[in-house]
């Protein structure tokens, strides 16, 4: 190629071969290029970052769906009145419940000279209860026999589920069906279900039976395993 | 990002010559080079044989343009044919480079891509050939039609009748 003859656009390829570029041009070049490159790496962080927080958001409803999960919670507590049935007069059954603040059920057995009554209370604390109850039966509670245990309810199924209500087993080994009358009453209670009736009887084959009774129910739909 | 300008520093003066002449002006050059080294930052990390870093920009910066030109299409493409728009005031002369640099932005992509490499950037055919991915007789032919072509435009441009007396041997 260098055989090629002289012509007159060669002196400005000549020139454009020697042709220097202007002071401070590579500087002011890569003043762009890093700012091009920090925008362009900033939006990507920002897309990554985006990302990666989808995916734990994901990752986090997905383990709630489908991880089993198993807790202990206390919703209230259980305050067992003994006393002799002689003693039944002396206890105002017609105010019970307007009388005590988040008393969600009662229930009263009496096995010869002897009267039991179970008392359910929704988020109220064993000792708070046991107060309330002693306050109602005045100068009598010294005479009777109080025993007050808190409510534990046993929570499985999913997280989520367990969140929203909307998959809960209630279970408690040891109980006598009156208590799980009171946890069942309490337990719809908080459901946002008012309870009418609930009857729990164990026949000698240890099959259980219950019997629900409503006053009302929820809009939303329950789901409940019970477990003894 | 320190390397890189390592790097780009002694080669930068060859990377805005053919950067410009591949573009047509020195505006739109810049605008070229300045797309092509951020691109070519971004994927420093990957070259692997530095050596060739020349080569490597300059690949990038004919990737840059052809796709510019795609996404442009022929917007920039004036006509020369009419030179009125090259009147130049009285008493003022354009450069004789800038004319040159104009014609060059007439010939068609891949023969003013040869003729810059040979022409301003002083390489060889056979490194040519490698830029090009082409055989070394249609380089030789590439450079062979540029220059006509060239030479056609840049008369159209200076307004000068066409010396047929010069002609490619």
């Amino acid at each position: 190629m260098n055989s090629q003859s002289h012509e007159p656009f060669d002196n400005g390829l000549n020139e454009l071969k020697h042709e220097e570029p202007p002071a401070f041009h590579f500087e002011r070049t890569m003043a762009h290029v890093r700012q091009q490159a920090k925008r362009r790496s900033s939006m990507s962080s920002k897309m990554i970052r985006s990302a990666l927080a989808a995916g734990a958001f994901a990752i986090v409803v997905i383990g709630m769906l489908v991880i089993p999960v198993s807790y202990d919670l206390e919703i209230g507590s259980m305050v067992t009145v003994e006393f002799p049935v002689t003693e039944l007069m002396t206890i105002d059954f017609a105010n019970l419940m307007d009388s005590m603040e988040n008393l969600v059920n009662q229930n009263l057995n009496t096995s010869g000279s002897e009267a039991t009554l179970a008392l359910a209370f929704r988020d109220v604390s064993a000792d708070d209860a046991e107060a309330l109850v002693r306050e109602f039966l005045g100068s009598s509670a010294n005479e009777f026999e109080l025993t007050a245990e808190p409510i534990i309810e046993r929570v499985g199924g999913n997280a989520l589920a367990a969140i929203t209500g909307g998959n809960i087993i209630v279970g408690e080994s040891g109980m006598s069906d009156e208590e799980v009358e009171a946890l069942i009453a309490s337990h719809f209670f908080s459901m946002g279900a008012v309870v009418r009736r609930v009857d729990v009887n164990t026949d000698n084959s240890g099959q259980t039976t219950i019997d629900l009774e409503f006053e009302s129910l929820p809009e939303d739909s329950m789901t409940f395993h019970i477990i003894r | 990002m320190k390397d890189f300008e390592e790097q780009l520093r002694p080669v930068y003066p060859e990377l805005v010559r053919y950067a410009h002449c591949m573009a047509g002006s020195v505006s739109d050059g810049d605008d070229l080079l300045q797309e092509s080294l951020v691109r070519a930052w971004r994927g420093y990390s990957r070259l692997k044989q530095t050596e060739q870093f020349k080569l490597w920009v300059l690949a990038i910066i004919r990737n840059t343009h052809r796709t510019r030109s795609m996404r442009n299409g022929i917007r920039k493409w004036v006509s020369l044919d009419n030179a009125a728009h090259l009147e130049q005031p009285e008493g003022l002369a354009f450069e004789e480079k800038e004319v040159v640099r104009l014609a060059l932005s007439r010939v068609p992509r891949l023969q003013r891509e040869a003729l810059v490499l040979y022409e301003v950037l002083g390489m060889s055919v056979k490194e040519i050939a490698d830029v090009q991915h082409a055989k070394l007789s249609a380089v030789k032919s590439r450079l062979s039609r540029g220059r006509a072509k060239l030479r056609s435009e840049y008369w159209k441009l200076s307004g000068k009748e066409e010396d047929h007396e010069f002609s490619v041997a």
